[in-house]
């Protein structure tokens, strides 16, 4: 907001060439690449699995994808949690029993 | 140079940290008492590589009870040893501060938990673990604001009931054993059970462990360094001492495990996304605890070791952006990279370490416990540390990372952290980076030996599946802005138990009470004056059950409590 | 007479009684001076002397040595009055004898500030008054003398209370309940000795216990006990019968609460342990019953209301009278569990609770004096304007929290001890219950002293808090400190009292 965009002005000097980290396209790109290397993978390691990289014998197949499915459901629940249980910020220094009497609500 | 270190032989490391912390509070020059934070920790590592032999030091024979100071054996020293290098970090990292009052508190807290480490029995135990608390508190206390002193008043509570639970449990134990000796414990008993709680209660029990992300991001940014390393992987090594291989600690450090994960991915405050990070971790020693045998134990004291370092870096690394911007939220936060490029690389070596990135000193102290639940086969416990990896460890360590140093540029142009604070961070990063490659060094110091190859193929793969796969889903999440971040807003946790719902019921059942009290005096007020009892006029001038005047009342009480005991008294046996 | 023996031997012969007498007599000088001063160095020498005696007591009644049976103007008992010191007693006179010299140092500048200049005098008599009566009552051996010592005590303990009415009018009003209700007790202890008597003709305690021991199943004797049960816990403020106490204390004059939260309550539990375990006995189905269904409830009951009812107090002396009766509710529970265990436990909380209340309340005493405040939210701040009194009241709070290494804790120890032998858990879980509460009022105090800021407004000149204060101030407050972490005398003197209450007893 405040800050012009791409703006060099009052950067470290050791952070200069990475001015350009902060653009939404160096993050798309970062996601790409990112992606490309699970879903290569991924692939990898159908085409090499018989017996080759099983990691732990016991614990098969979708050992590595179910986590990232997981994780993608928690960060959408903390949606819910947000609404469930998050109060205002000030919600204890409010409280009664945190400073003295005559502060009840 | 053997000969002047060998005097030190049998000397516990603990009065060198102590002994200085005191004379830092003494000493008004705040170059004196950096020297001593320095020289403290120096002092106390002389004395653990002095200290050669296992075996008990430091005896004190008080007549009906003996107590064992300094308990020198392979669980110990690990725990110590990682104390007093934390210990020495800090005091480079907080070169910087002159804040009488924190410098001695760091150094008295690090000795009663260097010291709580090595006693033999439960009464040294208890006296250090109750001077962990006293010592801790002034590192939030030293912040100043009102809600940092009731925090900190909290935060001592809570810390101080531990120590009487322990004492408490001790006393117990002790009645039905006869000894004080601090051993192997279990659950068979009402008394290992009141002990275990009270180790609970100070390694973050699931709805014991309020008080970690209640106090932690309330603590100046030195000062949560400290408290991150210390009475949490203290209270680690007292349950891996007394209840190695005990199954209900399998079920409580999954838990503690997976619940953070809502946490860590809600709350605002970065040092509190830590502070869950914190339990997470714990959970996965607990975890190492349950499952027991050498590779568990192994497991949770590598573990400590590691995760009191990469914790103690990723705090100060939010110290130091505590101390440039003046706020860790993540809503307020974003773009540091560009004026703070280094404290940024630490964050990342942090973060990577946090994850367990291979490499890095995380992924081989983690490692342990995955094949430790593995080994003894607890393949649930197994699967669902490796989802709580996923989601919790990286989540964390990524939201850091991201929210403050990268992400939406707020245009926050700050300084570059102090040079002490970079060296600070250095020597943890190092360590961070250095127990990662250099794996033999960590597993050397660790309680039992044992060959083990971190680096097999098959799970560093696996590993970087996992965390290339959980950055992706973080991205995807960031990119479509699904991640639940709101400013301003408290999230609930059980601290709300005794901060509103305890109190709260506490007034009501007072209120209610008194109503009750009131009413069942008018109802019986009422009922004797229907009957026209004389008793009960004589006793009552006007307004007699009104307040003021409870003369009836109690009259009443009295013949009610007569009638009582005269009813027991008549249908008791001769 | 016996080992330890330090006054000369023809004071030591007459100890028992020169105790209660010479307070009992000085009070009339006291009365009839004009100098306040004059009569507190009477009222003074008086405590002084029966300390002295106190202490010479204590001393004869250690280890296995006999209880000491003194007959008054040589009338032999059971037909004379009997005076009988033991274990058990010897404890309860060393501690207010103890309570009463120091009280008494806090007294000077407090009633200097607190009562009207011409009623000083007076003050000190009728202080005198109840000393030898509360004395009295620990000292005699015979139950009607009993009787009449309580009301001896009682009496003038109204008057005091009265005089708070130069600070709050409502004293009046309390001093008033109090005599209603002390009344109240008094008769039904009286008519519980009544029924006694018809039943076995006898007014000592030894000769009671003997001839009611072949007296099993009589009625009479089992609604004498209840009388003098439900009398003597009216007097001891047991839950429910505490109604009284809470504006007593409130209202009294400082050095009056401090006095008497330290010694009156504990008075009457004393007569309630020697009446249940010596004139009659916990071999009886009728005392013991009582003691599970009756005492142990309501004494629970006690500690969980009442320190409820504290939590919600603003004025910060109804807050410590509540949590007075909360703890009323622990030594009644040592009673309860009904076991040599149980009564030590019971006798160490009273001790202890001596020492607690007594820091606490001459700390209250003492910000009264040099701030002139009572209410918990004038208390901000304080901490930092008078730092000396307001660490010994945080002793003092922590003790009744039961902090460990302060002897608040080492009672409760005891008690849980005592209550898993038995096997109660349930009551272990209200202690811890009842302890949680405890943190809260004083967290709600305690906040308030240290954290809070000074309001803006204050900016009051605070005077010096008087060195006649601060001594026994402090003296009470590191009492709770050090027996809290040398606890070995004050846990023998409640284990030897305990034994005296269970085996020698008053039986010959």
């Amino acid at each position: 907001m405040t800050a012009p965009r791409d703006s060099k002005a009052g950067m470290h000097p050791l952070a200069r060439p990475l001015s350009g980290l902060s653009s939404p396209r160096a993050g798309l790109i970062a996601l790409i690449v990112i992606a490309v290397l699970v879903v290569g993978g991924f692939a990898l390691e159908t085409v090499l699995s018989d017996g080759g990289l099983s990691k732990y014998p016991e614990v098969y197949g979708a050992y590595e994808l179910l986590p990232l499915a997981a994780a993608a459901v928690a960060i959408l629940l903390g949606w819910g949690l947000v609404w469930l249980i998050s109060r205002p910020g000030d919600f204890y220094s409010r409280a009664a029993g945190d400073v003295t009497e005559g502060q009840d609500d | 140079m053997t000969d002047a270190v060998s005097i030190l032989n049998g000397v516990s490391p603990a009065w060198f940290l102590i002994a200085a912390g005191l004379l830092a509070w003494a000493s008004p020059r705040s170059e004196l008492r950096k020297a001593l934070m320095m020289l403290g920790p120096i002092g106390a590592l002389a004395a653990w590589f002095a200290t050669g032999e296992t075996g008990v030091y430091g005896v004190l024979d008080l007549g009906p009870v003996v107590l064992e100071t300094f308990r020198l054996d392979g669980l110990s020293r690990v725990w110590a040893l990682v104390f007093i290098l934390i210990s020495f970090i800090n005091a480079v990292y907080a070169l910087h501060e002159r804040n009488r009052m924190t410098d001695g508190a760091a150094l008295i807290y690090a000795g009663s938990a260097v010291g709580a480490v090595f006693a033999g029995d439960m009464l040294t135990l208890f006296f250090f673990w109750e001077l962990t608390a006293l010592a801790s508190a002034p590192l939030i206390f030293a912040v100043g604001t009102p809600e940092a002193q009731r925090a900190g008043l909290r935060y001592l509570a809570i810390q101080v009931l531990s120590g009487v639970m322990l004492l408490g449990g001790a006393a117990m134990w002790a009645s039905q054993t006869g000894s004080w000796a601090f051993d192997a414990i279990g659950t068979g008993s009402w008394a290992g059970i009141i002990l275990m709680l009270a180790i609970g209660l100070k390694a973050g029990f699931p709805l014991l462990h309020m008080w970690i992300p209640d106090a932690y991001p309330k603590a100046t940014g030195v000062g949560s360094v400290v408290l991150s390393a210390f009475t949490t992987k203290l209270a680690i090594y007292a349950l891996a001492r007394g209840f190695a291989g005990e199954d209900a600690l399998i079920v409580i450090g999954l838990v503690m495990a997976i619940f953070p994960v809502f946490y860590v991915i809600t709350s605002n405050d970065l040092r509190q996304t830590l502070a869950y990070a914190l339990i997470n971790q714990l959970g996965f020693m607990v975890v190492a605890i349950g499952v027991g045998g050498h590779l568990g134990i192994n497991g949770a004291a590598a573990n400590a070791f590691a995760g009191v370092i990469y914790m103690a870096l990723m705090f100060m690394v939010l110290g130091a952006v505590l101390l440039r911007t003046g706020t860790v939220k993540a809503t307020e936060l974003g773009g540091l990279y560009k004026s703070m490029p280094i404290t940024t690389l630490f964050a990342i070596i942090g973060a990577l370490s946090v994850m367990g990135a291979p490499l890095f000193s995380g992924f081989v102290a983690k490692t342990l416990i995955l094949s430790a639940a593995h080994h003894e086969h607890h393949d649930l416990a197994y699967t669902l540390l490796v989802y709580a990896s996923a989601g919790v460890m990286e989540i964390s360590a990524l939201k850091v990372v991201w929210f403050a140093f990268f992400g939406k540029d707020r245009g926050l142009r700050v300084k570059e952290a102090p040079q002490t604070m970079h060296l600070g961070m250095a020597l943890a990063a190092f360590l961070c980076v250095f127990l990662g490659v250099n794996y033999p060094a960590l597993y050397g110091v660790l309680p039992f030996d044992m060959d083990y190859k971190p680096y097999k193929l098959a799970s560093v793969y696996g590993q970087s599946q996992l965390l290339l796969g959980t950055m992706l889903v973080f991205g995807l999440a960031l990119y479509f802005k699904l991640f639940p971040l709101k400013s301003d807003r408290t999230i609930l946790d059980a601290d709300w138990l005794y901060r509103r719902f305890g109190d709260a019921s506490a007034r009501w059942g007072a209120a209610m009470g008194q109503l009750l009290f009131d009413a069942i005096g008018k109802v019986l007020g009422a009922f004797i004056s229907f009957v026209r009892l004389r008793l009960f006029n004589l006793f009552s001038p006007a307004g007699a059950l009104s307040k003021e005047f409870p003369s009836g009342m109690m009259a009443l009480w009295t013949a009610i409590m007569l009638a009582g005991v005269v009813l027991v008294a008549y249908f008791s046996p001769v | 007479m016996t080992v330890g023996q330090f006054l000369p031997a023809a004071l030591a012969a007459h100890a028992p009684v020169l105790l209660v007498a010479i307070p009992l007599i000085l009070s009339a000088p006291a009365a009839a001076l004009k100098s306040g001063r004059t009569a507190w160095g009477l009222a003074m020498a008086g405590s002084v002397a029966a300390f002295l005696f106190a202490i010479e007591l204590f001393l004869a009644t250690r280890g296995d040595a006999p209880g000491i049976s003194y007959a008054l103007g040589n009338w032999e008992p059971p037909v004379g009055i009997e005076f009988r010191v033991d274990g058990l007693n010897a404890a309860l006179l060393l501690l207010l004898t103890a309570s009463a010299v120091l009280a008494l140092l806090f007294a000077l500048p407090s009633v200097e500030d607190e009562i009207d200049k011409d009623k000083r005098s007076l003050f000190y008599s009728a202080f005198l008054v109840v000393f030898a009566g509360l004395a009295g009552v620990a000292t005699t051996g015979d139950a009607f003398n009993l009787f009449v010592f309580l009301e001896i005590s009682s009496i003038p303990t109204y008057a005091l209370i009265a005089m708070g009415a130069g600070q709050d009018r409502r004293a009046l009003t309390s001093s008033f309940n109090y005599l209603v209700m002390g009344t109240i007790g008094a008769t039904f202890f009286v008519i519980g000795v009544g029924f006694l008597y018809m039943a076995t003709g006898t007014l000592n305690m030894a000769d009671l216990a003997a001839r009611l021991s072949e007296l099993h199943g009589n009625r009479v004797v089992e609604i004498g006990f209840a009388f003098i049960l439900v009398g003597l816990g009216l007097k001891a403020a047991l839950f429910p019968l505490h109604l009284w106490l809470p504006g007593a204390y409130a209202y009294a004059p400082s050095f009056v609460t401090t006095f008497l939260a330290a010694t009156a309550t504990k008075v009457a539990f004393y007569g309630i342990i020697r009446f249940s375990f010596d004139v009659f006995s916990v071999e009886n189905g009728f005392v013991l019953n009582s003691f599970t269904y009756v005492i142990t409830p309501l004494a629970i009951a006690g500690m969980i209301i009442a320190s409820a009812q504290a939590l919600f107090q603003s004025d910060v002396r109804r807050l410590l009278a509540y949590s007075s009766v909360a703890q009323v509710g622990y030594m009644m529970l040592g009673l309860g569990i009904g076991t040599q265990a149980g009564v030590a436990a019971g006798v160490l909380h009273l001790i202890n609770h001596a020492m607690m209340k007594g820091a606490l309340f001459m700390a209250l005493g003492a910000f009264a004096i040099s701030y002139g405040v009572r209410r918990i939210e004038n208390f901000k701040g304080l901490g930092q304007a008078l730092p000396v009194t307001s660490a010994a009241f945080t002793l003092g709070a922590l003790s009744l929290i039961g902090v460990p290494f302060t002897v608040g804790f080492v009672s409760k120890f005891y008690l849980i001890q005592a209550a898993l032998q038995k096997g109660w858990a349930f009551a272990v879980v209200a202690i811890l219950i009842s302890s949680v509460l405890a943190v809260f009022y004083c967290y709600r105090v305690l906040v308030n002293l240290w954290v809070a800021p000074r309001p803006d407004g204050a900016s009051r000149s605070v005077q010096r808090v008087p060195y006649m204060i601060l001594g026994p101030l402090l003296v009470l407050a590191l009492m709770n400190l050090v027996f809290g972490v040398y606890a070995e005398p004050i846990v023998n003197m409640a284990e030897t009292a305990a034994a005296a209450a269970f085996n020698a007893g008053v039986a010959p």
